[in-house]
């Protein structure tokens, strides 16, 4: 019965919901509209504000702009205009506590796929999985058990934390820091050669 | 898969892979996504700064405060209109009921409008006539218990002694009744026509004493009670006769014995020291009476029970009154009976 009266949120794009929050002014529209993003802008600004909490606030602030904000402006691609919204926020968060910092992409920023995956991808995948083998008797044994249960035996993050008894963010931990020393020693064997 | 799909699956990855839910395969399609779309990549970006936080629990914060603040500004229309609602409701019952009380209560309070009402010529007085005002049931729970032969005069007009609503609610906590009675008029002449609530009023005019004012259960509406507060009239002063009656009796009352704390607290601290264990097993035992005489220092003396008790029991009882608060005035003697707590 209230299923009849709950609103096909999920069937409609971004800009038809954008447009019935405009028509009506009613907020589940755009509460709807935005939680589609709230993870995206969570993580951005995490990036910036390089705190949770100060990014759980930051993303409920850009929320709250966005109740006049989309009234105000032509939106035609919501998603990137809420990109940009999103981070000129932080941005002028750093600016008012005066903590702007150079973002300069991280030294193990994954903005091509083989930095982000195994290092056993590309046209000498054959040579790296050989050195993938060496270089992997070489790590720490949390960080080996969970690289070989993850990329190996395609367990899931949560199967892996459950299986080994321990948090998430630590099995998500051992997982980033094995594969970064993965790909310096393989980098390094191939060097050497 | 269009765009906007591209766009949806890249957030169901996102947050599988804050959830822990991803595989190897899932994060290599979202790492491919990312690399093609600016927002996707920065928020893996500062995901990935902090692996081993539990970004979980801020999202699932922030969704409760996205929904909160959505439901908010529409809930409040249905908020309002639910109020509105119940107040009309609540005002139809009122209505319905009406203002009025039951047609018993109604005769009860005018019948008391008219007991208390004052004559024309003692207006100026504390107390209405109590000859107006109902008498108790000569078989009421709630009257002063006396001793055999200890009789009121029935006609009265001390108020003090009369009996009446007033005087039918018990002083302490109504579980049980302090019963001053007299040993036969030959040899208690001081107590031997004294009911128990003079005994209180006298008892509350001392500075020292704690008052049955503060008693919750007293009927702060009755006449009676009202005359309790009011300050003994001065000595030295040239009293009316009616006033010289009363001050007369109120000396009378002054020699009726009775512990200094007042009998509600006497009997709530006998309540309260007597332990279960010391308790007798029959159930059918549950007063004491006893005799004692005041001693010079106010404590009891000579105890004597009237019926047999257990040993243990005896001796309990015995320790309380010996070493518990004082009575006056010093050389009566004191019939006293008192219920024990229950078991």
């Amino acid at each position: 019965m209230l299923r009849f009266f709950r609103p096909e949120y999920e069937s409609l794009t971004d800009e038809e919901l954008l447009q019935r929050y405009r028509d009506s002014g009613r907020m589940p529209w755009l509460s709807e509209l935005y939680g589609r993003y709230a993870s995206s802008v969570y993580g951005m600004c995490l990036k910036y504000l390089h705190n949770e909490q100060a990014a759980e606030d930051a993303a409920m602030a850009v929320f709250e702009q966005l109740v006049e904000k989309t009234r105000q402006h032509d939106i035609r691609q919501f998603r990137s205009w809420l990109h940009t919204l999103a981070k000129n926020h932080c941005l002028m968060q750093l600016r008012r506590a005066g903590q702007q910092r150079e973002q300069a992409a991280a030294p193990d920023f994954m903005q091509s796929a083989d930095f982000m995956h195994l290092p056993t991808e590309g046209a000498d995948g054959d040579e790296k999985q050989h050195w993938l083998k060496i270089c992997l008797k070489g790590l720490q044994e949390a960080q080996r058990a969970c690289v070989s249960a993850f990329y190996l035996e395609g367990y899931t993050y949560k199967e892996i934390a459950a299986y080994r008894g321990e948090p998430l963010g630590k099995i998500r931990s051992h997982i980033q820091n094995g594969r970064r020393n993965l790909r310096i020693c393989i980098e390094e064997k191939q060097q050497l050669e | 898969m269009s765009k906007a799909e591209q766009t949806y699956r890249a957030e169901e990855l996102l947050r599988r892979w804050i959830s822990g839910d991803l595989n190897a395969a899932e994060e290599r399609e979202l790492e491919r996504m990312a690399a093609e779309d600016p927002l996707l990549a920065e928020a893996l970006q500062g995901l990935r700064t902090f692996p081993d936080r539990d970004h979980q629990r801020y999202l699932q914060q922030l969704d409760r405060r996205l929904r909160h603040k959505g439901r908010r500004s529409t809930s409040t229309v249905w908020r309002v209109a639910a109020a509105a609602v119940l107040l009309l409701s609540l005002g139809l019952a009122l209505w319905i009921i009406g203002p009025g009380s039951s047609p018993d209560e109604t005769l009860a309070q005018e019948r008391a409008a008219q007991a208390y009402e004052p004559e024309p010529g003692t207006a100026d007085r504390a107390e209405p006539p109590l000859t107006s005002l109902p008498e108790a049931p000569p078989s009421s729970p709630q009257k002063p218990r006396l001793s055999p032969g200890q009789e009121q005069p029935a006609n009265s007009t001390n108020p003090a002694t009369q009996p009446g609503p007033a005087t039918a609610k018990p002083p302490a906590t109504g579980q049980t009744q302090p019963l001053l009675a007299d040993r036969p008029p030959q040899k208690r002449p001081s107590v031997k026509s004294e009911p128990l609530l003079e005994t209180e009023a006298l008892a509350e005019e001392a500075p020292t004493e704690p008052s049955y004012e503060t008693d919750s259960q007293e009927d702060t509406s009755s006449p009676i009670a009202l005359s309790r507060r009011m300050p003994p009239p001065p000595a030295n002063r040239a009293l009316p006769l009616d006033e010289r009656e009363e001050a007369a009796t109120r000396q009378e009352a002054a020699d009726t014995p009775a512990p200094l704390t007042g009998f509600a607290d006497y009997e709530r601290f006998l309540q309260r020291s007597i332990s279960q264990a010391a308790l007798p097993t029959d159930s059918s035992f549950t007063e004491i009476e006893l005799q004692f005489t005041i001693g010079p220092g106010g404590q009891p003396a000579q105890l004597q029970f009237t019926d047999s008790l257990p040993a243990d029991l005896r001796e309990k009882i015995e320790r309380l009154f010996l070493s518990g608060p004082r009575w006056s005035p010093p050389g009566q003697e004191v019939n006293y009976r008192f219920r024990l707590p229950p078991r």
